[in-house]
């Protein structure tokens, strides 16, 4: 065991004092003249082995006592299995580098804070140790692997980093560096150094606890450095809905805003509309710590460009990253929904797609983004598909083999079919043609007296009833005359909403890349008042919006995340000039499977504007810093240890503590305040043990009693 | 009042004895007429028993309706009162000289003595006192009298004590000098072996006299008050031991308690009086209070 000030030792020969003390007192008492000394030599004699066994005893802790206090003041220390020699180490750094670690503590933000930390930890490794960078979410991937032992030039490859705008998937990280530490099979003095801020967003729990048998495994060693700023106020653009979510008509659009402030801020703030290049609206409010608060601005497209381009803007704080949010917003014509009228008796089906007509095109404004177009059966069998996203059967005839195959065709290729019920029996005998729901049986319940039925969402709600319930609950009654019940649905199949009796009101069918939807009652009063209410009209939209997302452009996307931007042009093998927001231009070559499929494009490593050109047409997409970085959420040290019980795992919030774990792991644990602790209790032992020892007991009760009774006879 | 019980008692004490009067349990011998029973049948006031006449006999006492009924003669007896004489023995060893705070044993002996001798006087009875050790050191024969009692008073006043004491010795000594039952009164710490001690009083027993011990102790050697360690000397013998009275208090008082209990299972056992007299305890009131009591049980 070394001693870190041995000197102090010699101080061990003061616990002398107390055995010199012991005899000195011995030899020197006082003399006390006594009537007899009769009875005390009887009580010496009865008392000589337990008296002569507690002075040994008092001896021998007043000895230890000194022992310990002179062995703490030597600073002793114990080293466990997992010191390491100097020089023998290898010490992988994973500094965070995503777009939270910009936050702003102070003058400087979290990433120069982590920085500097590992900088520090750089330069108290010995000669010899060898060291590993690795930058998750930095915009220019700097990786130092295999370790090496040039420590000057890995505080260079530190100092050159600069921190990125997207996520960092720390989990995935630390998995590779494990990955790369055991194939290279030095495992021996391995230390993972971890800089984060740990956002709650990027703490992948499940991953993480996977990890841990393999550290345990391996012996390395994982140090959790939090960086975490003093005081994280916040606050910023999460999302932004548009509606129509293009230009559309005369450029009018609504932009739903969603601003959330963190739990350490509060404090007034402006959220601006800026449409290409100007403010177009504005509204003033007061955050509170910890909510999320929705607005409404209402903007204008201006020109003809085939894009918009704008930014929602919120007063600069410590995060300007969300301050900002960047969109471009496709101009388009609208979403073509295809009704199609299947029944023979033409005023039925024309009812049917007049209240879907009414539903998808409220009102028939052109601003609308769906342009519905109403075909009879004959038109639909002999015109394509290509165009649409969603078609609409309503009172279908007994499917013939060639509409069967184009239903099925334009499914695959990622479309949505509405069968709305016509004559049961037709109807079912058209499901027959279609494989994907050969098997579903369907009865027409016809109800004997007009009855209301309650319409309930699934326990585990599918994507459109989610959609639709943050909007509007179901009717909890609706007036139903006959409706499908449909029995062997086919296994992948889901419910989507049903009655308060337990049937099913839609069934959607996955199919390949799209979807058949067969709903129970059809959009005519024939069946239910179910046309009438706003719930049709909801469920109508946002089916539609669902299923039409392949003909929505997007323009507007999220570091990190790819961006599919609808391009018309015959060819699968497409090269962009993508000229970024710094100015820089490159190449993006993109590969599709088909001509009508998006380009999807990646590579947006900052936020805002990027102009994509090919063959004279442009777009301009915007890109934002992803949600999950602005959160501003933290894992807290137990939060991020708990699914690395397995690992030895460190943790630290500054470089003290770091240093102070390190100092235990490479000189050993400090043993002076356990050394001092156990003098102290000795010491109280001690002055226990001497009082109970000395003080008296209870005077017998025969002494008692003379005493009490003075002189009795 | 004279000088010797002033020297011992203060004038409140005094006025307190004045109330109190000192009896014995027992017939005792006096050779003066007093107010105490006496062993022997005489010619006083309380009838006592008839018996026959035999030649000698004083004529006057014949009864002489008796002998007109029967025509025998016969002597008419009565209770014979006489005075009451004490015998206050007073253990003047080294022992009694021990004080831990206020008055000695001995001293307290002493006033504890010269209160009882002054009731002893103040009813006209005879008080006689013996300092003794190892040996007889003073011995004042009973009798009655102020005179009598400041030479008693002056002769406890002057003794130091100073020598080994032999209580049990001294004692068989001091019995055998005692002819007439009388009442013995005994100021002892009595630290002497407890069964020579038991014959002692038992030889005082033997020879009628109503025997009263008194106890005298210091508090201190009843609870071995002792913090540090001390070099503790036998006031008699010399003997030294160092211990720590911390250590061995609890065993002390244990001790200490067993020879109290065979002190007053002794005294039980042979019909005495046994008194536990702290030197703590006001002399005045603590002699008040036992002879109230003394009184109520009818000795």
């Amino acid at each position: 065991m070394p001693f870190m000030a041995p000197w102090f030792m010699l101080a061990s020969a003061v616990a002398a004092v107390p055995l010199a003390l012991h005899l000195l007192h011995r030899r020197r008492p006082q003399p006390v003249p006594f009537s007899t000394i009769r009875f005390l030599r009887e009580a010496i004699a009865s008392t000589r082995r337990s008296r002569n066994l507690t002075n040994l005893l008092t001896l021998l802790m007043r000895m230890l006592i000194v022992l310990l206090l002179a062995a703490a003041f030597s600073r002793p220390i114990v080293r466990f299995t997992t010191f390491t020699p100097e020089g023998k180490r290898t010490v992988v750094i994973l500094l965070d580098s995503s777009a939270s670690m910009q936050l702003k503590d102070g003058e400087r933000s979290c990433f120069e804070q982590g920085r500097e930390w590992a900088l520090k930890l750089v330069g108290s490794l010995n000669e010899g140790d060898r060291v590993a960078v690795v930058c998750p979410g930095a915009p220019l991937p700097r990786v130092v692997f295999p370790p090496n032992s040039d420590h000057q030039a890995i505080a260079r490859t530190l100092g050159e980093i600069e921190p990125g705008y997207g996520p960092a998937d720390l989990a995935e990280s630390l998995s590779d560096v494990v990955a790369h530490l055991e194939e290279s099979n030095r495992l021996v003095g391995v230390e993972i150094h971890v800089f984060s801020d740990f956002q709650r967003s990027g703490w992948r729990e499940t991953e993480i606890e996977n990890l841990g048998p393999r550290l345990e495994k391996q012996g390395i060693l994982l140090f959790l450095n939090h960086v975490t700023p003093t005081v994280a106020a916040n606050a910023g653009i999460v999302k932004a809905g548009f509606m129509p979510p293009a230009i559309l008509g005369d450029g009018h659009f609504q932009v739903r805003t969603t601003v959330r402030s963190s739990l350490e801020f509060s404090g007034p703030n402006t959220l601006k509309l800026v449409v290409s290049g100007a403010e177009q609206s504005r509204e003033a409010f007061r955050l509170q710590p910890e909510k999320t608060t929705q607005f409404e601005l209402a903007g204008q497209a201006q020109g003809q460009e085939p894009y918009v381009a704008g930014q929602l803007e919120l007063e600069s704080d410590g995060f300007p990253l969300d301050d900002v949010y960047r969109f471009s917003l496709p101009r388009m014509a609208g979403i073509p929904v295809l009704l199609v009228d299947g029944s023979a008796r033409g005023d039925t089906g024309r009812r049917d797609t007049f209240f879907l007509a009414r539903a998808i095109q409220p009102r028939g404004k052109a601003t609308s983004i769906f342009q519905p177009k109403v075909v009879d059966w004959p038109s639909f069998i002999s015109s394509p598909l290509t165009p649409y996203s969603v078609v609409y059967i309503c009172n279908p005839p007994s499917l013939g083999e060639t509409a069967a195959e184009k239903l099925l065709a334009f499914v695959a290729e990622g479309g949505t079919v509405v069968l709305m019920p016509g004559q049961h029996h037709m109807l079912e005998g058209s499901l027959a043609r279609l494989p994907v729901l050969r098997g579903l049986r369907v009865r027409k319940d016809v109800l004997p007296e007009e009855k209301g039925l309650g319409i309930v969402h699934s326990e585990t709600p599918s994507e459109l009833e989610k959609r639709l319930l943050s909007i509007m609950p179901p009717p909890p009654n609706v007036v139903v005359r006959q409706r499908l019940v449909f029995t062997d649905v086919p296994a992948n199949s889901a419910t989507v909403f049903h009655y308060a009796d337990g049937g099913a009101f839609v069934l959607e069918v996955p199919h390949e890349r799209g979807s058949f939807w067969v709903t129970s009652v059809g959009a005519n009063r024939d069946w239910s008042e179910w046309p009438l209410t706003p719930f049709f009209v909801l469920c109508q939209q946002e089916l539609i919006k669902g299923g039409a997302r392949r003909n929505l452009t997007q323009l507007t996307g999220v570091v990190g995340s790819p961006v599919a931007v609808e391009w018309a042009e015959q060819a699968t093998e497409l090269d962009f000039e993508l000229k970024g927001p710094s100015g820089h231009t490159r190449t993006v070559h993109v590969s599709r499977s088909a001509v009508d499929n998006p380009a999807i494009l990646s590579g947006f490593p900052e936020p805002g504007f990027y102009m994509l050109r090919r063959q004279g047409k442009e777009r301009q997409v915007a890109i934002n810093v992803p949600e999950g970085e602005s959160a501003m959420t933290y894992v807290t040290k137990d939060e991020a240890g708990l699914p690395l019980r397995q690992a030895t795992v460190y943790h630290a919030e500054n470089w003290h503590q770091h240093q102070q774990n390190l100092a235990n792991l490479r000189q050993g644990r400090p043993l002076w305040p356990a050394l001092l602790l156990l003098a102290f209790v000795l010491a109280v032992t001690e002055e226990l043990f001497a009082n109970l020892r000395s003080r008296a007991k209870a005077v017998p009760e025969a002494l008692r009693q003379f005493l009490g009774r003075g002189a009795s006879a | 009042m004279n000088d010797g019980i002033n020297r011992l008692l203060n004038s409140r004490e005094i006025a307190r004895m004045n109330s109190l009067t000192l009896g014995s349990r027992f017939t005792v011998e006096g050779t003066l007429a007093g107010a105490h029973r006496s062993p022997l049948k005489g010619f006083s006031v309380e009838f006592a028993d008839y018996r026959q006449y035999v030649p000698g006999d004083d004529l006057r006492h014949l009864d002489w309706r008796v002998y007109a009924k029967n025509e025998r003669l016969y002597i008419r007896q009565y209770e014979e009162e006489c005075n009451l004489r004490v015998y206050l023995l007073v253990d003047g060893s080294s022992s009694m000289s021990y004080t831990h705070e206020g008055d000695s044993k001995y001293h307290h002996a002493c006033r504890l003595a010269g209160a009882l001798a002054y009731l002893t006087v103040h009813q006209q009875d005879s008080v006689g006192v013996t300092i003794f050790d190892s040996e007889t050191r003073a011995n004042l024969p009973a009798k009655s009298g102020l005179e009598h009692l400041r030479v008693l008073c002056n002769t406890l006043c002057d003794h130091e004590p100073a020598n080994d004491t032999d209580v049990a010795m001294t004692l068989h000594r001091l019995a055998e000098k005692v002819r007439r039952r009388a009442l013995v009164i005994i100021f002892s710490d009595l630290f002497d072996d407890l069964e020579r001690v038991r014959n002692a009083l038992a030889h005082f027993r033997r020879r009628k006299h109503d025997v009263v011990v008194y106890h005298v102790l210091d508090k201190a050697e009843i609870e071995f008050p002792f913090r540090d360690v001390g070099n503790f000397q036998d006031l008699e013998t010399g003997e030294t031991l160092i211990t720590n009275p911390r250590e061995v208090r609890s065993a002390y008082q244990e001790a200490f308690a067993d020879f109290l209990q065979g002190c007053q299972r002794i005294c039980a056992g042979l019909d005495i009086e046994y008194v536990l007299a702290p030197t703590d305890r006001p002399v005045g009131a603590f002699v008040q209070e036992h002879m109230i009591r003394r009184k109520r049980a009818g000795r």
